[in-house]
């Protein structure tokens, strides 16, 4: 790299909030190491100390306060919170797979079962290759799920013995290799704690060592009351231990199992694969098939014999969609597509509003007093209103988007659209009067003058003002979206607090760090579209 | 072919191409109001070359202006072959002080912007020729494909010449195209603005404040009086034969009276207003504080800011 493109790029990881990795790539180019170093102390060290002062300082406190959830949870449960979410995901894409095998099963049966009447079907006999291959893959594929299901079920069968003999019997039934091998570790590592917490607790409950006996001092009796809530709060810590353990193990579970789901053959894959294809081109051929044969038996009142069997066949061509519930991911994408939408209309509007203001003093006189009265309206304000319109204009039997979409993206849009539409107004306004005299005298028309002169000119501008929106709209984003049921990350608290559960604060925790990381990252983005319009001078 | 048209001209001296007559401009009104120019009266002929020196904020840029078409005159008349100019035109192609090329074109686009405007009948290769054509013209051709921020400020002007010659004008204003430059490039570049010109006989009106330039480059020279109320001073024709060399032409006796009588008018009667005219300069004072070396320096030290009370102006009295 030569050293025009090295400084670029140097300055381009400045612009992406990465010039805390410039001082490295210094040090590799073996430019003054005392430097390079404090600035990695300044730039890197400082902030990773600050931060773990922050958990810290949160761990401990944490601890501190009860809520009628429990104690507030620490980094380490809500980590485990977020383990407990991605783990979600994992048993939906195997849950899925798993559907997807029994419709594809159910299919195979049923040409058997139809074998007749599926060669009756009018036109080319569709082609599922050698049925002996295909018999081969579908049934190792029912393996793996065997094996996956196994491997689910370990932790289940394990957490109520009460000895690891007893855990050794259990395992011993199992069928699979990797089964036993999760079953190791979970009794290697779980076990001893589970039993000891469920010790610890028995004799808490049986209580004869705080029981007050005949013959105690009332000094005794004290004492042993305040053994007793110390042994309590102990076995609390103990219990928020072994959850985040359990989860910790259950992930580990679940990792394994995608693996064994991930490592399935290719070949078996493309096999698979064909049958799905193939199937997914007779599924419409059946369903004409089915259509003429009801219409004949409708023209000619004859029966036809096979209808109910054609019927059936048709049914299990049919593509079902996994059922499966919104993960957290899904939130997060539900949440995303929103703030988009919503940005979007307030970028449309808000543009060419602010164009038309900066070009034409009397229009941004005219509407400034407006601007400035919506400007400050929080999104708790104009959500009602966007409820009530968008309920009375989008009526729609199959609507496109969910009602409760358009009314978060309209209240996103409402809130974002300021930013933008000032500074582009400004932007425009401020057009180098040089820059205005070049298309004077080259008597551009109306339109290349906007298009080749004042928008590229007022770009920059244009930018901090989408930059600024997309930041108001991300954060008024989860408001509208908890007020308006739509689901995505705003729901998503909202559920969490309706729900009440012990997870509950540590699950919201996983949002709020959700929300913030999106935030940095979205800003992120745009201050490098900033950068990158304006040609060269810095922000 | 345009340049023995341009000998006629001189010879005989009759038609008047670009005409200024009692043009007077002032901006802002009541108590704000300021008068900038006054009575300028100006006759060009077709093809030749006029240089207009002046002090800095004569209202130099104005009258330039008031040629384009940028600005219309308060009172009197700008008037091209006759005609009146009251908007500006691609006919009067001007190269503004600060270059004015849009930063986010490269060169070949930003000639292109108006080759492409004014020339929306040609082809595109036609245009690309065209284009390349008068960009090579300033021997910026391996720049072709560069934004202006990569460039130097030479560079710069030079495009801003390109795309005005591109626009094939009738007549050239160059409002101080040079004096943002070092001495070496601008030297450099008066001399290709010369070979230009030897080359295009366009008419082409020249504003300095460097009355070398003006005299090197120019047929004739017109001093402008310090403003308030600025004027134009008598014409000086410049009766030195081409081509001038910079170096020869320093010991000729003619140029060193052209040199004088414009300086003269400059310093004399155009540079008098009530009596007096005064500079005013920066001054900035050096930092006295000692610095305190006990003191940690922050990281990347800077000095520290310069204390607003260093900032002093000096004003001077010239009188003559
Ligand atoms: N649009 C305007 N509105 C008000 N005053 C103006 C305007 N344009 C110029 N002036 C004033 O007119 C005077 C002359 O300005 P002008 O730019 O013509 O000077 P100049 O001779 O070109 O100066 P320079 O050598 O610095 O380029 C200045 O005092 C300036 O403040
Ligand atoms: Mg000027």
């Amino acid at each position: 790299m030569n050293g025009e493109s090295f400084n670029r790029f140097l300055a381009f990881l400045k612009t992406v909030r990465l010039g805390w990795l410039i001082p490295f790539f210094l040090l590799v180019k073996g430019e003054d190491p005392r430097t390079q170093l404090r600035a990695i102390f300044a730039g890197v060290v400082v902030p990773i100390l600050a931060i773990l002062v922050f958990l810290t300082a949160w761990e401990i406190s944490s601890k501190q306060i009860v809520t009628k959830f429990g104690t507030v949870p620490g980094p380490r449960q809500v980590w485990s919170a977020w383990e407990s979410l991605m783990n979600e995901i994992r048993m939906e894409k195997i849950k899925e797979a798993d559907h997807q095998r029994r419709a594809r099963e159910k299919r195979m049966k049923n040409i058997e079962k139809y074998a007749g009447v599926f060669n009756e079907l009018p036109g080319d006999k569709p082609d599922f290759g050698d049925t002996e291959r295909n018999q081969k893959a579908l049934s190792d594929l029912s393996k793996t799920f065997d094996e996956i299901n196994e491997m689910l079920e370990v932790s289940n069968a394990i957490s109520g013995v009460s000895s690891e003999q007893e855990a050794q019997a259990v395992v011993d039934q199992f069928q699979f290799e990797s089964s036993k091998e999760i079953a190791a570790v979970l009794i290697s590592q779980l076990l001893p704690k589970e039993i000891s917490y469920r010790m610890r607790e028995e004799e808490l409950n049986m209580g004869e060592r705080f029981n007050p006996i005949e013959g105690d001092t009332e000094e005794l009796i004290a004492s042993k009351e305040s053994l007793k809530a110390k042994e309590l709060k102990l076995i609390a810590a103990e219990k928020a231990d072994l959850l985040i353990e359990r989860q910790r193990l259950t992930s580990f579970a679940t990792r394994e199992a995608i693996d064994v789901l991930n490592s399935i053959p290719s070949f078996t894959k493309s096999i698979l694969g064909k049958l799905d294809s193939t199937a997914s081109k007779v599924g419409p051929r059946l369903d004409g098939w089915y259509a003429s044969i009801e219409a004949s038996e409708i023209a000619t009142g004859q029966k036809y014999p096979n209808r109910v069997r054609v019927k059936m066949l048709k049914k299990s061509f049919e593509y079902k969609p996994y059922p499966g519930k919104d993960t957290y991911l899904n939130q997060i994408a539900t949440s995303l597509k929103t703030v988009f939408f919503g940005f979007m209309i307030a970028s449309l509007v808000a543009i060419p509003i602010g164009i038309v203001c900066g070009l034409n003093k009397t229009v941004n006189n005219a509407i400034n007093p407006l601007i400035q009265i919506f400007k400050p309206v929080s999104p708790l304000a104009w959500l009602p209103i966007v409820m009530i319109v968008v309920g009375a204009l989008y009526v729609s039997d199959d609507p496109m988007f969910e009602i409760s979409f358009i009314n978060s993206a309209i209240t996103v849009a409402l809130c974002s659209l300021w930013p933008t539409l000032v500074n582009t107004a400004v932007g425009v306004a401020s057009t180098d009067k040089d820059f205005i005299n070049v298309a004077r005298v080259l008597k551009l028309s109306w339109v290349t003058k906007i298009t080749k002169v004042v928008l590229p000119a007022s770009l920059p501008l244009v930018f901090t003002g989408l930059r600024l929106s997309l930041g108001v709209g991300w954060m008024v984003l989860i408001a509208a979206e908890m007020l308006a049921q739509n689901p995505g990350l705003g729901k998503f608290v909202w559920d969490m607090f309706q729900n009440g559960s012990s997870e509950t604060l540590s699950m919201i925790m996983v949002a709020v760090f959700t929300i913030g990381v999106i935030g940095f990252a979205l800003d992120t983005v745009m201050l490098s579209l900033q950068q990158l319009v304006s040609f060269g001078e810095a922000i | 072919m345009n340049g023995e048209k341009r000998m006629d001209h001189k010879g005989s001296g009759t038609s008047t191409f670009l005409k200024l007559k009692g043009v007077s401009k002032g901006f802002g009104s009541g108590p704000q109001r300021s008068e900038i120019l006054e009575d300028i009266n100006l006759d060009i002929r077709e093809g030749e070359f006029v240089a207009i020196v002046g002090y800095s904020g004569a209202g130099k840029t104005t009258l330039i202006s008031l040629m384009a078409g940028l600005l219309t005159p308060d009172k009197g008349s700008v008037t091209l072959k006759g005609e009146v100019v009251n908007e500006p035109s691609p006919d009067r192609a001007i190269v503004f002080q600060n270059y004015s090329l849009l930063p986010w074109l490269t060169v070949y686009e930003n000639v292109g912007l108006a080759v492409n405007q004014l020339y929306r009948t040609w082809p595109e290769a036609k245009r690309k020729d065209w284009i390349e054509q008068h960009v090579e013209k300033v021997n910026l051709l391996p720049a072709l494909g560069k934004r202006p921020n990569e460039l130097s400020g030479g560079m710069r002007q030079r495009v801003s010449v390109a795309r005005a010659l591109a626009m094939n004008p009738k007549i050239l204003l160059l409002d101080e195209p040079l004096s943002a430059l070092d001495a070496l490039t601008r030297a450099t570049l008066q001399d290709e603005i010369g070979r230009i010109w030897e080359e295009e006989r366009k008419t082409v009106v020249l504003i300095t404040n460097d009355v070398d330039e003006g005299i090197l480059l120019a047929d004739r020279i017109i001093p402008l009086s310090a403003g308030p109320r600025a004027t134009l001073g008598p014409v000086v024709t410049i009766d030195i034969p081409r081509p001038r060399d910079r170096k020869a032409v320093n010991h000729n006796e003619r140029y060193k009276e052209i040199r004088r009588e414009v300086l003269d008018y400059l310093l004399g009667e155009g540079g008098k207003k009530e009596g007096r005219t005064t500079l005013t300069r920066k001054l900035v004072l050096p930092d006295i504080l000692p610095e305190d070396l006990n003191r940690p320096r922050m990281m990347g030290g800077r000095k520290t800011p310069r204390r607003r009370s260093e900032l002093k102006n000096e004003n001077i009295e010239v009188s003559v």
